[in-house]
């Protein structure tokens, strides 16, 4: 038991490091450019978690990224390194839009079904890239990337024709107010509740369940896997299909979880890029679930602090970005070590 | 505790260099928090001065036009009226919001510019949020978004008419077939400028059979469908997209293209560039026309004009009645929305927000070149401004005169409100397939 | 490398295009500009893929290309205006490349690193710095326009009354991947690159450091899309925007897998990419498309294409060292 706890906090330190080297990296940046590293950290922090607005705020933005994260990190476990959650996030909000805004339902049932319908939606789009890679094995890379773009101008298409709000075609209809989750404060609504939640989930499933373990040992040892017996297609396609699940989740925050718009615009950007930060959330959660829950909080932090650091010490909120990408190459060299010494140790 | 430690330090669960590096960012989390209590963090903007904010969306900055002009009128409003410019540059649409509201939070920004109709829920529900703050958004009517919101929108589609105009009479005196328009995203801002310049194209057919009694050579022959190429590249910024739109465009003779498209613009302009040095001219046909801000320094010769919209003069006259106090009054007056094109007025002052690009709007804009190389010291103009004048001037002079005569009948027929081109943006779906069915 | 048989798809496919451009011709649709454009989208697309396939052969693969692209298109104009022209800018991006490939080679060799996280990391890392750097050199923020003189030109072949535009290093992005591929298969480096990937044991056994080669493919590879990202800026368009990768560093990634690693059929992919996204918007364009087909569902066609490509020749294995660091035991 105290094993588990000791490794558990040998992966929160070594995560701690990796974000410690990262935001040093960041402010020996700033200093060569000439900016004062502490006054825009202190900036930067104090925005984004020194007031219950920026809390709230830096928790909306954390919200779609726990569960993008998800998307990547199950891949991950089934050893697939599934980049689709863009193009499933797009779909899934196209999803909460047909049930949220064109269908009429009692306030209750509104908020669930259309986030229901999202997920669905969101899996769809992920079993092309599942069906391609156990039927004719074709590596997910490829076929997620143009699966995202496909999705991207399908999205487009859907919001200027069928879906766009007569009088404002610049977005889509909104979602109707039965179907809006209530607002906590700022731009934070109840559905972060649903969002933690499906990564509870998605941890029982993954080191509860028969089926997760099978993934697991499928992604971990995939020759061990055979002689278990464990069927590789089904651990696949398990692991593409909550991935989408989640990425569709991802999508409906934005559409029934977040004011002020709740709706999708023709440029797709309150949905573009969760998929992309949601593999950089995914990889400061080393890939767990929970991990991601407290990883997308400070990255969810470091997205709505940025302002801050640009607003109050005039730095460009670019290098917040910058310096995301440090943490997460910085992230990259503890985490073999970790695993080789479980190796040596086992 | 000491238990803890104990099995930790046996089980070497943190290596020693973890471990003092752990230690060494406590300390530096410490420090810092203590500094932050005696450090005096000077705001950004100062109690005692007056500052205005200028929130973009996405797209940001360095479009050569749109947002840059915005910023333009900012710095401009800054300097005249002893103000402090902030920026807040918003990277997802999630921004905006906060972005807002971290500028209506501060008590000394006397006005929040919203750049762009990306931002107007935001506006609508930051505004109803802090009715004491003043609001400017940009390129949006304000619909209900309260009394303290001005809401900026601009006759583009005018513009649009004109320089579709001239493109077409354009294309009629060297005798090509076609003129071509290469656009950014599909959205109802946009739309106003393609109906506008598929109009115009119209008007200056008949306008050419008109004055010459014959259909205007190749390009009148040419059917409807055919007559103005347009291709949407579904994004602002992607220059390469902008360059493949354009290239077939001019492949298939195509005098002018117009491009509305933020930065994909460079990549229309790198597609006429391309054929010109192929063809070893100097100066067109084949042209361009630029957009927003006045683009004929920028591929000299080849720019035949620019579609002109002052969203500086916007911003500019937005932070001067915050200035004056007037803001909320003229709210008040226009029910909310001020439209700035062709002669339009403001307050009963003639206000223009739209025009097409003069000799005289390429000095303005070459001097600002000019200063903005003195203040970097970086090279910014392509060639020297006397022989930016002379190419330009050149072209002009090259085209015969009925061209600019045509464009001015135009131009005071709008102004006098005689003439009425389309207005895409609040159009429905049916009306707007209707136009296009009888523009093309 | 089994080459024949997937050989033999791409040469069909080959054919098919040759005989819907003929179609297209007929429709006066401009087959050279086509071309040309395909020729010019794909030289970016496949130095990366080359660099990677080298690099991936070797045994570790970086998916940071997006962020080497940015990055180095950026760095080259710098230096390009530095040193006064554009072909020592585009060494110069060739060198950003390489050095930041010798960086990456190194975390991931020797640091144990996992790479896909360190790539990711670089990309997300090149997307923040880039625009730092443009507004911090030339303190314009989002885009450069720099003098023309400095600009490695393509070159205007004329035939008649006819011109085609073709660039220098479009011509060094058809040769490299000929040479990668002769490297490959008919040298004894090209060997121990693939042994490091596919048996790094016995590379080990042989008395050659694995850590050396992956390092060294590692750097070339950077090296040949830094090559790619200055040629966009300095050798194409004349400008430095900062999206002017838009997603393609990963659409060369998608051709080093579609390609199986070879780098012929990785430049036969990238052009293939590069083309139909000309020819997507040369369709919008022609008469009587737009009313029939929106031009949504023309801008997919690309990636639709290739998902169709890769349903019918299926998937390739990979080396089974890629992507792990290799320890002695």
């Amino acid at each position: 038991m105290s094993g588990q706890l000791v490794a558990r906090f040998r992966s929160v330190a070594e995560s701690g490091v990796a974000v410690a080297i990262g935001i040093i990296a960041g402010g020996l940046i700033m200093l060569a450019f000439r900016y004062d590293p502490i006054r825009a950290y202190i900036a930067l922090f104090t925005g984004a978690f020194g007031s219950v607005s920026g809390l709230l705020e830096s928790l909306a933005f954390a919200t779609p990224l726990m569960v993008s994260a998800v998307t990547f990190a199950v891949g991950v476990r089934a050893s697939l390194f599934n980049i689709g959650a863009e193009g499933q996030a797009y779909v899934g909000a196209i999803g909460a839009i047909i049930v949220g805004g064109t269908v009429l339902l009692p306030p209750g049932v509104h908020p669930i079904a259309a986030t229901v319908f999202a997920m669905c939606l969101g899996a769809a789009w992920a079993l092309p890239a599942a069906i391609l890679k156990i039927w004719r094995g074709v590596h997910e890379v490829v076929s997620t990337i143009m699966l995202n773009w496909i999705a991207f101008w399908l999205t487009t298409y859907l919001i200027r024709t069928y879906l766009g709000e007569p009088g404002r075609t610049e977005r889509a209809i909104p979602a109707l107010p039965t179907a809006r989750y209530p607002v906590i404060g700022e731009t934070l609504t109840a559905i972060i509740f649903v969002t933690v939640g499906f990564c509870l989930l998605v941890t029982i499933l993954l080191w509860r369940t028969g089926i997760g373990f099978e993934l697991r040992l499928v992604g971990d040892n995939p020759e061990a896997a055979k002689y278990a017996g464990a069927s590789s297609s089904r651990a696949i396609l398990v692991s593409f299909l909550v991935g989408g699940l989640a990425a569709g989740l991802a999508g409906a925050t934005q559409i029934l979880g977040r004011p002020p718009s709740w709706t999708l615009y023709a440029t797709l950007g309150n949905v573009l890029n969760l998929g992309f930060d949601g593999i950089a959330v995914a990889l400061i959660g080393r890939n767990h679930p929970i991990g991601g829950i407290f990883a997308a909080i400070f990255y969810g932090g470091l997205l709505h602090g940025g302002r801050f650091m640009e607003y109050q010490a005039g730095v460009a909120s670019e290098l917040v970005e910058a310096i995301n990408g440090i943490i997460v190459i910085a992230l990259a060299i503890p985490e073999i070590v970790a695993i080789l010494r479980r190796r040596r140790e086992s | 505790m000491t238990k803890t430690l104990g099995i930790l330090a046996n089980r070497s669960a943190i290596t020693r260099i973890q471990g003092i590096i752990i230690i060494a960012i406590v300390v530096i989390a410490a420090a810092g928090a203590a500094a932050y209590y005696f450090m005096a963090t000077p705001p950004p903007c100062p109690s005692g001065s007056k500052c205005i904010a200028i929130v973009t969306d996405v797209n940001g900055r360095g479009d050569l036009a749109f947002n840059d002009m915005a910023f333009l009128g900012g710095d401009m409003a800054a300097k005249d009226f002893g103000l402090k410019l902030v920026e807040l540059i918003s990277r997802k649409d999630s921004d905006y919001v906060p972005n807002l509201e971290t500028a209506a939070k501060d008590p000394n920004i006397i006005l929040v510019v919203a750049v762009g109709f990306m931002l107007a829920d935001a506006v609508n529900a930051t505004a109803h949020k802090y009715p004491d703050k003043n609001f400017m958004i940009i390129d949006y009517p304000n619909l209900n978004f309260g009394p303290n919101v001005m809401g900026i929108v601009y006759e583009e589609h005018k513009a649009s008419a004109i320089v579709g105009a001239i493109a077409t009479l354009t294309a009629a005196y060297y005798k090509y077939a076609r003129i071509g328009v290469v656009l950014g995203m599909e959205v109802p801002l946009i739309l106003k400028f393609e109906i506008g310049y598929r109009w115009g194209a119209d008007w200056a057919l008949k306008w050419y059979q008109a004055k010459f009694n014959e259909t205007a050579p190749v390009i009148g022959d040419t059917p409807v469908k055919e007559r103005v190429l347009s291709a949407y590249t579904g994004s602002f910024s992607d220059i390469v997209k902008g360059y493949e739109a354009a290239k077939p465009m001019y492949e298939k003779g195509a005098a002018v293209v117009y491009q509305v498209a933020g930065q994909c613009g460079l990549g229309v302009a790198q597609a006429l560039k391309e054929s010109a040095t192929a063809k070893g001219l100097t100066k067109g046909p084949p042209f361009w026309i630029g957009v927003d801000a006045d683009q004929d320094w920028y591929v000299p010769g080849f720019t035949l004009v620019s579609a002109m919209k002052r969203v500086d003069k916007g911003v500019y006259l937005a932070a001067q009645l915050a200035v004056q106090g007037k803001l909320r009054q003229v709210i008040q007056e226009t029910g909310g929305t001020v439209v700035l094109g062709i002669g339009t007025t403001v307050s009963g002052t003639p206000v223009e927000g739209n025009s097409v690009s003069t000799m005289a709007d390429l000095d303005e804009f070459i001097q600002m070149g000019i200063n903005g190389e003195k203040l970097t010291g970086k090279k910014l103009l392509p060639m020297s401004p006397e022989e930016i004048k002379s190419t330009v001037a050149a072209m002009r002079n090259a085209l015969p005169s009925w061209i600019w005569d045509a464009a001015k009948e135009l131009e005071e027929g709008i102004r006098s409100g005689e003439i009425k081109v389309p207005n895409a943006q609040m159009m429905t779906a049916e009306e707007l397939a209707q136009w296009r069915a009888v523009l093309g | 490398m089994r080459l024949s048989r997937r050989l033999q798809w791409y040469l069909i496919g080959i054919v098919v295009t040759m005989i819907l451009m003929y179609l297209v011709s007929l429709a006066g649709l401009g087959v050279n500009r086509l071309i040309e454009t395909g020729l010019l989208a794909m030289t970016p697309l496949a130095l990366a893929a080359v660099g990677e396939c080298l690099n991936e052969q070797a045994g570790t693969m970086n998916v940071g290309i997006e962020g080497i692209f940015l990055i180095t298109s950026i760095l080259g104009v710098y230096w390009a205006e530095l040193l006064g022209s554009g072909f020592y800018g585009l060494l110069a991006g060739c060198a950003s490349g390489a050095l930041v490939g010798l960086m990456f080679g190194l975390i991931c060799v020797y640091g144990k690193a996992n790479q896909v996280v360190a790539g990711m990391g670089l990309n997300i890392l090149a997307l923040g710095l880039g625009p730092y750097l443009i507004m911090s050199f030339w303190a314009f923020p989002g885009m450069h326009i720099f003098p023309h003189e400095l600009m490695f030109a393509p070159v205007y072949l004329r035939v008649a009354d006819q011109y085609f535009i073709l660039s220098p290093v479009t011509v060094a992005a058809i040769i490299i991947p000929i040479l990668a591929y002769l490297l490959l298969t008919r040298t004894l480096l090209g060997i121990r690159i693939r042994a490091a990937g596919e048996n790094p044991i016995a590379v080990d056994v042989a008395g050659v450091s694995v850590g050396r080669v992956r390092v060294l493919m590692c750097t070339v590879g950077a090296a040949l899309a830094g090559l790619g990202g200055a040629f966009m800026s300095l050798g194409w368009f004349g400008t430095v925007v900062k999206e002017i990768t838009a997603g393609r560093g990963f659409i060369a990634l998608a051709a080093v897998v579609f390609s199986g690693l070879n780098p012929l059929l990785a430049l036969v992919a990238a052009f293939i990419f590069g083309f139909s996204e000309g020819l997507a918007f040369t369709i919008v364009v022609s008469p009587g498309v737009k009313e029939v087909v929106p031009f949504y569902f023309v801008q997919m066609i690309p990636y639709a294409v290739t998902l169709l490509i890769l349903a019918a020749i299926g998937g390739k294995r990979f080396p089974r060292a890629l992507g792990r660091p290799y320890v002695r035991e």
